[in-house]
Parts: C-alpha cells; sequence; structure tokens
C-alpha cells in the first residue's frame, strides 16, 4: 500500500492539472483565433502524419511540440464549421484569421465529422488520388515503396502502410476532388489564406508578367480593411470559387484596374466618383491609360492604412512623388519632374519633411502637402478651369489656411518654378546680387588676411636674421 | 610729453563701458543662435542639420528659437540705434565710428606695407578701418536680416504691402546674407579679434573693457594722442609737443 498511496494523491493533482490545461486551452482559443482545417477530417484522425516537421502539410508552431492526434480538433475547427461563441467573443479580433460573423449566411453548424460541400475542388498540391482500386493491395509499400515501381516521393519514407489511406482516396471516394467542377469554397478567409499563405505562390499573366499571390495575413489583419472583419471575397468575389475563373487582364496594372473599379467603387461610390473626374480618373478610365494611379497606388493593396492620421498625411508627398518625380514619365506628359524638389526646398515641404522624418505619431501638423493645394480623388490638370491651382482659384486655395491671404498672397510661393528672369525676377535678381557680392566680400577678406599674415611671416624672419 | 600727463607704463584706459560690454555679449550670443538656428533650416536636407534639428525637438522648436532670439536681436539692435541716437545727435560727441576718406587711405597704405613698399603700418584713431568695415557690415546685415525675417515671419502682412514675390526674395535674401554674415565674421572677426599676431589669443577688451598702454600706442596711437592732449588742456598746460608720427 505504500506504493498506492502517493499515486491517490497525484489523482487530484492530475485533475486540477488537466482543468488548468482545458481552462488555459479555452483562454487560448479566445485570444487567438485558430488555423482552421481547410480540409475535411473524416478518414484523417493522423493529423500528426502530415502536419510535422518535413511533412505535406503545414508545420504546427513550436508550442504545439508536446500534443497530440487527440488534441488537434479541440482548438482547429474544419473552415466551413461555424464558431458561434468566439465570434461572439471576439468580434473585432485582428487576427491572422479574422472570426466571421455568424449571420454568414452560407455557414451551417455541421457536426466537424461530415463534408461541407457536395463538389469539391481540388486543393493545389493536394495528395494526388489512387488510380486503381483498393482491393487486395493493401501492402502500398510494395509497389509504392522507395524501391518499388511506383516510389511515393522521398519524404514518405519511413510512413506505414496503414497512413497511406489517411491522405490518399480513391477517385471513386465520396471524398475525393470532383473532376472539373468549380466549387464554392466555405467562407472564411482561413480558407483562402491556407494556399495563399504561401510566399512562393504566383502566376504568369496573360501577358507573361509574373504576379505574385501571396497574402500577408497578419498585414491584411492589421489593414484597415482586414481590422474591420472584412472577407478576402468582399474585393475578390469571383474567388468565391474553386478552381478560380481565369484571369483575362494582361498585366498586373490591367487587373488591378479591373478590381478597384469593382470592388473600391462598390463600398466608396463617392471616393469612386470623384476619382472618376480626376485627372488620373479620366486617364485611367476613359483613356486606359495605366500610368495613372488608382486606388490602390496610393492606399495600398492588403496594408491599405487609415489615410486620416498625420503620420499618413506627413507621407503623403512621398505617394506623388513615385510617379511625378520620375523624369522619364513625366517627360511623356510634358510635366516638371523637379515638383518635389522644389517643394521641399521651400517652407511647406521643408518642413512636413522633417516631420514626417521625425515619425512622431503624436505630432500635429498642419503644413501643406501636394493634396491639400491640389486636391485628392478630384485632382484637376493645372490648367483646368475648375482646378484649385489655377491662378483664378488659387487665392481661394491659400485661404483654406490663410484666411486673411489677400490677392498678392499667392505668389509667395513659387509655384513650383525655379526663379528665372521671366518668373519670379526678384528673386533671381537677389540670388544674383549675392552671387556676386559673397565671393567678392569673401575673396577680398581672405586676400587681406592672407597678405597680412605673409608680412608678420616675414618681418619676423628679417627681425630673427637681424639678431 | 611733459610731466603732468605723462602716463605709467602700466596704465590701462578704459576702450569699452559696461553697457557696450553687455551689448557684445547678447549679440554673441543672439548670433551665434541664429546662426545654428538658421543655417540647420537652410541645408534642412543635409543628414548633419537635419540630426541636429530632430535633436532640439523638431523643426517648430527650432523656429521657435530662432524667432525668440531674432527678437532678442531686434532689440538689442533698436536699443543700439537708440544710444547711438542720443551720443551722437542729441550729445553731439564726435562720432569715432563713422568711415572717412581717410580710412580708404588707411586701408591702401595697409595693402603697401604688406606688400612691402611702406617702411610703417599706418596710424590709427580710436577704430581702425577693419573694426569700422565690420562695425558697418553688421549694421548693414543686422538691418537685411531683421527686414527679410520679419517678412517671412509675417507673410500676409507683408503681402498687403508687396507683391508676394518679396517674400520669396526675402528668403533668397535672409539665406544669402546668413551666409555672408557667418563666413564673415569667421574670417574676418576671428581675424581681427582673434588669431591677429597682435591680439593673440583673444582681445580681452571687449570683455573687460580696458587696453593697455602698449596697446593704445601700437594699435591706436592717434587716440592716444588725443587722449594725451585732453589731459593736459584739463591740466591747463599747453598741449604736448611731442605726438605720434605720422
Amino acid at each position: 500500500m505504500v506504493h498506492r498511496l502517493p499515486r491517490l494523491h497525484l489523482a487530484p493533482v492530475i485533475i486540477i492539472l488537466l482543468v488548468l490545461f482545458a481552462s488555459l486551452s479555452l483562454q487560448a482559443r479566445q485570444a487567438v483565433a485558430q488555423q482552421a482545417v481547410p480540409h475535411p477530417t473524416e478518414g484523417k484522425e493522423d493529423c500528426l502524419s502530415c502536419h510535422k516537421a518535413g511533412g505535406a502539410a503545414t508545420v504546427p508552431p513550436a508550442t504545439h511540440a508536446s500534443f497530440t492526434n487527440a488534441m488537434c480538433l479541440n482548438c482547429h475547427k474544419p473552415a466551413a464549421v461555424a464558431q458561434p461563441t468566439q465570434a461572439a467573443a471576439q468580434p473585432t479580433q485582428a487576427t491572422a484569421q479574422p472570426t466571421r460573423p455568424t449571420a454568414q449566411p452560407t455557414v451551417t453548424a455541421a457536426a466537424p465529422s461530415q463534408p461541407t460541400a457536395t463538389a469539391r475542388p481540388a486543393q493545389p498540391g493536394a495528395p494526388s488520388l489512387i488510380p486503381h482500386p483498393l482491393e487486395g493491395r493493401s501492402q502500398c509499400s510494395t509497389c509504392h515503396g522507395i524501391a518499388g515501381l511506383k516510389p511515393y516521393p522521398r519524404d514518405h519514407i519511413g510512413r506505414p502502410d496503414s497512413g497511406c489511406l489517411q491522405c490518399h482516396v480513391t477517385a471513386a471516394s465520396p471524398l475525393a476532388p470532383t473532376p472539373g467542377a468549380a466549387a464554392t469554397l466555405p467562407p472564411g478567409n482561413a480558407t483562402c489564406l491556407s494556399c495563399h499563405r504561401q510566399t512562393d505562390l504566383s502566376m504568369t499573366l496573360p501577358g507573361g508578367q509574373k504576379l505574385g499571390l501571396f497574402v500577408d495575413g497578419e498585414q491584411f489583419a492589421n489593414s484597415v480593411h482586414g481590422s474591420k472583419g472584412l472577407e478576402c471575397t468582399a474585393c475578390h468575389p469571383n474567388n468565391r470559387q474553386y478552381p478560380h475563373p481565369a484571369v483575362t487582364a494582361k498585366t498586373e496594372r490591367e487587373l488591378n484596374r479591373g478590381i478597384v473599379q469593382q470592388a473600391c467603387a462598390s463600398c466608396h461610390p463617392d471616393v469612386y466618383n470623384q476619382y472618376k473626374d480626376s485627372v488620373h480618373g479620366k486617364a485611367l478610365l476613359e483613356q486606359n491609360n495605366l500610368d495613372v494611379p488608382s486606388c490602390t497606388d496610393c492606399h495600398g493593396i492588403h496594408n491599405i492604412s487609415n489615410p486620416t492620421t498625420t503620420l499618413f498625411r506627413l507621407h503623403s508627398p512621398d505617394l506623388c512623388s513615385t510617379c511625378h518625380a520620375d523624369a522619364k514619365l513625366m517627360s511623356k506628359y510634358g510635366i516638371s519632374a523637379n515638383v518635389t524638389k522644389t517643394y521641399l526646398n521651400d517652407f511647406h515641404g521643408a518642413t512636413v519633411r522633417l516631420e514626417a522624418d521625425a515619425e512622431n505619431p503624436n505630432i500635429t501638423s498642419y503644413k501643406a502637402v501636394c493634396y491639400d493645394c491640389h486636391g485628392i480623388h478630384n485632382i484637376k490638370m493645372v490648367s483646368d478651369p475648375n482646378s484649385s491651382v489655377i491662378k483664378d482659384n488659387l487665392v481661394k486655395t491659400c485661404q483654406k489656411c490663410h484666411p486673411n491671404a489677400d490677392t498678392n498672397f499667392p505668389a509667395a510661393w513659387t509655384a513650383h518654378y525655379e526663379p528665372s528672369l521671366t518668373k519670379w525676377p526678384l528673386v533671381y535678381f537677389v540670388n544674383l546680387f549675392y552671387s556676386i557680392l559673397i565671393p567678392v566680400t569673401v575673396g577680398g577678406m581672405i586676400i587681406f588676411i592672407g597678405l597680412d599674415i605673409a608680412r608678420t611671416v616675414i618681418n619676423k624672419r628679417a627681425s630673427r636674421r637681424a639678431k | 610729453m611733459s610731466v603732468t600727463v605723462a602716463t605709467h607704463e602700466d596704465e590701462t584706459f578704459i576702450r569699452f563701458a559696461l553697457r557696450q560690454r553687455l551689448e557684445h555679449i547678447i549679440l554673441l550670443v543672439a548670433f551665434t543662435v541664429l546662426a545654428v538656428t538658421g543655417l540647420i533650416q537652410k541645408f534642412n536636407q543635409a543628414a548633419l542639420a537635419e540630426g541636429t534639428i530632430q535633436f532640439l525637438g523638431g523643426i517648430e522648436r527650432v523656429r521657435f528659437i530662432h524667432r525668440t532670439f531674432a527678437l532678442i536681436l531686434a532689440i538689442e539692435a533698436i536699443y543700439h540705434g537708440v544710444t547711438m541716437f542720443y551720443t551722437f545727435v542729441l550729445k553731439r560727441e564726435r562720432p569715432t565710428m563713422l568711415p572717412t576718406p581717410q580710412d580708404l587711405k588707411d586701408a591702401w597704405q595697409m595693402i603697401l606695407y604688406f606688400l612691402g613698399r611702406r617702411k610703417e603700418r599706418p596710424l590709427f584713431d580710436r577704430y581702425d578701418f577693419r573694426q569700422k568695415f565690420e562695425y558697418w557690415a553688421m549694421v548693414w546685415g543686422t538691418i537685411i536680416m531683421g527686414l527679410t525675417g520679419f517678412m517671412m515671419w509675417f507673410p500676409i502682412q507683408t503681402t498687403r504691402i508687396l507683391s508676394g514675390q518679396w517674400i520669396v526674395a526675402a528668403k533668397a535674401a535672409h539665406g544669402a546674407e546668413a551666409i555672408l554674415a557667418v563666413v564673415s565674421i569667421l574670417l574676418w572677426h576671428m581675424y581681427g579679434a582673434h588669431l591677429n599676431a597682435e591680439v593673440f589669443p583673444l582681445d580681452t577688451a571687449i570683455f573687460t573693457g580696458k587696453i593697455s598702454k602698449e596697446r593704445m600706442l601700437r594699435e591706436h596711437p592717434l587716440e592716444y594722442a588725443r587722449l594725451m592732449e585732453e589731459r593736459a588742456r584739463a591740466a591747463g598746460e599747453p598741449a604736448p609737443v611731442e605726438t605720434p608720427k605720422t
């Protein structure tokens, strides 16, 4: 009995530990939304045979090192299974997998063991199908062993025959993907990210351009859209189906324009309508000019940040400069590429640049950036009679910040011109005056001082010689 | 030289009143602060300048410091103008700082002396032509910097009177004049008040207010002679026969 006593004493300790572990894992589940299982789980109970270092699927994080197969489904649910409690507890949690609204119409609270879609699309990189019947062929390794007729990949070495059917099914199996069928994917960004999290995922556009398809889930979750729980399919509605519809756009910019017209415009129609009539929007939408910026060129794509912050404002001249300081691009349109330089040399530009470099999010800055004068989504060509910077309208634009300014005031800024005999001549003459006065004065001083030093040295030598 | 007005070899003379010495210190501090906070704004795209701006707490802080010391210098300049008006217009004292044709002659003779075409340096009064040049350069610079600075500080008010390009011209002039002022101080003031063989390493007169008899005789012999004359007259004696040779 001496040996059994400690075991009896251990029992409550084990129970307490188990309860602790359960509550901790529950807490963890609420704090971090788990990676959903992007595939059905039936017949695949041995999760760790694929989900392991060097395995065919996602490697569990280091914190999972001690976990067993029995634990996986405690936290990880198949993507199509709604988790209402989690969604209710953490509605705005910014994580890699934003919680899904419970009202999603296509979501049904199905048991994890039931398939969620009848037509199943083939996932890229999914295990290959078994092209033959299984009767009398239980020893897979006889043919598929590394020395066999059709050897399995090298990373399968050491896997027992009993494990093959956990991943590989026959074409006749209800679990097999439906050939050629485009199926509706289970909702949720986790579904999309289960493929698009691969950093090397890419495709070749019809124009020959390579398009990266990687999406940084964490970056999106922190973006202005991701943090509000927006689904990938809100902007990519066609990609609810898998296989995704073929891309017809020849280049990334062309593809982008299509998405912008469709996706951005549907939620931001006011901004889109302003943009449509702007110099950039007209060129893009009416003249099919792909040099001009669309929404994503200034706001980003999956990393869109809040454009009303001071730091966005302070860094905004960099956005304009991407194109407007590009001499080659600007020469196509006869526009000066010195606009950034002249802006930065002036009071507003110098202040904005220095405050942007300070990277202080608490700074309050109201110095004019490009869009304060030229407009934001409604930018007009500077020669357009409705332009906010054309001479007739310029005082009004200045008065937005300098309410007491009168008609003389706008010329206190050289309108991106370098002063010359014809433009801002007074400035040109001041510069000319000092370009003569400074060298003459300084040169005169240096000559005079030089002569004095020379005389002092000569006199000293002479007096030394006299001694 | 008669006995009564003779001076001891170690006698010192008062060169600057306390008021003038204090003005110099105000000018020294204000000029230095304005030069540093101004040049880092002019060259803000250089790494060192930008680093200094951010170190001082950002561009708005630098502008605040610059404008504060600009006000201090402006007040000092006005004070100086008022005292000069009082001294030379109302009290009608002898204006020792006014440039005269003699200064041009002195400068020419000095250059001839440097070139070995003349045996002796020219003899100077209370202020030699180099000191007058620096003083009037300072006056010119302060007026230009003050006017253009306030034009930039108050562009709305300025453009009620002048066209907009005056503001841009003011900025150009302020920046160029700053370069001229700083380079001039570094060259001319260093030469005149520090590195000159006569005073190296530092002409202390502007801080102590005193100058030795030896230096008076060497650097300001005409002023020394005048002082002796005045002493003799005050003592009721005839003017000293012996004047420093010119």
